[in-house]
């Protein structure tokens, strides 16, 4: 059951978010739900890969002399390439999702300073293989945090008519204050933990992640009825 | 317990940032309420307004009317019983034929000027006639009184607001010429409509006696029908005045995309 907290849950909750996601663009084709999916799609394929490649089975799967060795080594890769992965697509679907310039500008700095940051240490510093920095890791939740509120803020500037609720965007981003909210916790505590405590800060990041993806496909199936409603 | 640490500090900031997002929806709701509680009294007068608007309207036409029938009618119909009161019926053969003549002729001239009141009170709504069109019509009852020097200039190809848009618009350019016939005592007035690509402009130009804009007592219910009727439809209004040297008003209205591709198709 630890094991399946720790490694299997990931992927589960990102395929829940991909199907939720999914469903949504397949109603009302957004482009920024499209893109939202590949990415979810991508993230769950990678992690994937990135522990089937370090169980016992695989590590001889490439010779000790190639270049792609490295790999089978530990899954730190994994969560690199989605660190830098992530600030694109987060960026981007905020960028989008925000009207204000001066909110769209925030973005588009945090997006740079945030590559930057990739730059200098997986790239310059040759870390994306060997280390999961989890201070830099929690840099980017805090980005994404900063994007949710911002959209928060927008949402009480820009009273709408139609019911909040029903809005299956206001879902995503709840969901997403949540877990990056919380992921920036535990991935601080996650740098100092022993071996023990790391495989139970990490279950509790997964199950986060579940719950928030599962609230959203919950969302999807409850915003007819919310539609429905007035207020 | 160092070890439950984070795991308890997680879920403590998830509790709060579920608090958080409670109370964000319910503030949220509340600043719905009274979004569209607002939106509802603002219809409400904007209704009001239209209601005055057309009462005015049909105000003014009332007024045409009895200038109309006192000024013309009226006194071609005097002149047509004058004509007939001095019929005798011993005078000569084509006497009698030249003063019937010009019986036919001033009767001929009621029925026509009868027929033009008429057609005049079919299309006084903007609907019919549209803004420009309504325009030119007041304009064109400007120009006949001979009391003013005019031009009306008309730039761009013109395009539709919704017609309660353009009833207010008409208002306001019926208000301003009303000030100008009532107050300003000038001798020239200019208009300039402007069908511009992103706003519609309507200036109006007096060489009139002009006022003090910043003086209050001014500011009297038709500058206050101005300013509040502009900014009900969300124009931008302009009033520009020194004494002694006329009045310019301007009346700036924003002109959505759509509008303005309606207006190409």
């Amino acid at each position: 059951m630890r094991s399946f907290l720790i490694n299997e849950l990931e992927p589960i909750a990102y395929a829940t978010y991909m199907i939720a996601l999914l469903l949504q663009f397949n109603q009302y084709k957004h482009e920024r739900h499209w893109v939202l999916f590949l990415y979810y799609f991508f993230a769950a394929t990678v992690l994937y890969a990135g522990i089937v490649l370090t169980e016992d089975g695989y590590t001889n799967l490439f010779p000790k002399n190639s270049k792609w060795h490295i790999l089978t080594e530990g899954n730190n890769w994994s969560y690199n390439l989605l660190y830098i992965v992530n600030i694109f697509v987060f960026s981007w679907f905020f960028y989008i999702l925000l009207h204000d310039k001066l909110k769209k500008r925030m973005v588009a700095v945090c997006c740079v300073c945030n590559v930057v940051l990739f730059t200098y240490v997986d790239i310059v510093f040759r870390k994306f293989f060997s280390d999961f920095n989890s201070t830099i890791y929690g840099l980017v939740f805090l980005t994404i945090v900063l994007y949710t509120l911002l959209y928060l803020h927008q949402l009480l500037r820009d009273i709408k008519e139609e019911n909040l609720l029903a809005d299956f965007d206001f879902w995503l981003i709840c969901g997403y204050v949540l877990y990056y909210l919380g992921s920036f916790v535990i991935v601080i505590y996650y740098q100092n933990a022993g071996e023990h405590q790391r495989g139970n800060i990490w279950a509790m990041h997964n199950i986060i992640l579940f719950i928030c993806s599962l609230m959203l496909l919950t969302a999807y199936f409850r915003i007819p009825t919310y539609q429905k409603r007035p207020l | 317990m160092p070890d439950a640490m984070p795991i308890i500090l997680v879920s403590f900031l998830l509790l709060v940032v579920a608090i958080g997002i409670i109370m964000l929806v319910l503030l949220y709701q509340k600043k719905q309420l009274q979004y569209i509680n607002e939106k509802e009294q603002l219809k409400a007068s904007f209704e009001k307004e239209i209601l005055e608007s057309k009462l005015e309207m049909q105000e003014q036409t009332m007024k045409n009317i009895s200038q109309e029938v006192h000024d013309n009618i009226g006194q071609v119909l005097s002149l047509v019983r004058l004509n007939i009161n001095a019929l005798d019926c011993n005078e000569s053969k084509p006497v009698m034929q030249e003063k019937i003549k010009d019986l036919s002729r001033l009767t001929g001239k009621v029925i026509q000027d009868l027929r033009d009141l008429s057609k005049s009170l079919h299309s006084d709504t903007i609907t019919e006639k549209g803004l420009i069109g309504a325009i030119e019509y007041e304009f064109d009852l400007l120009k006949k009184s001979g009391a003013f020097a005019t031009s009306l200039i008309i730039e761009g190809e013109p395009y539709t607001f919704p017609d309660q848009k353009e009833l207010i618009l008409f208002r306001i350019f019926q208000e301003v010429i009303n000030n100008i016939i009532k107050h300003a005592q000038a001798s020239l007035i200019q208009v300039r409509v402007c069908f511009c690509i992103d706003k519609f402009m309507l200036e109006i130009n007096d060489d009139g006696q002009g006022f003090d804009v910043n003086n209050t007592t001014n500011n009297g219910l038709g500058l206050k029908n101005i300013r509040n009727r502009s900014q009900l439809i969300g124009a931008l209004h302009n009033i520009d005045s020194q004494p002694g040297k006329g009045t310019m008003i301007k009346i700036e209205l924003p002109v959505s995309y759509t509008n303005f591709n309606q207006a190409m198709v």
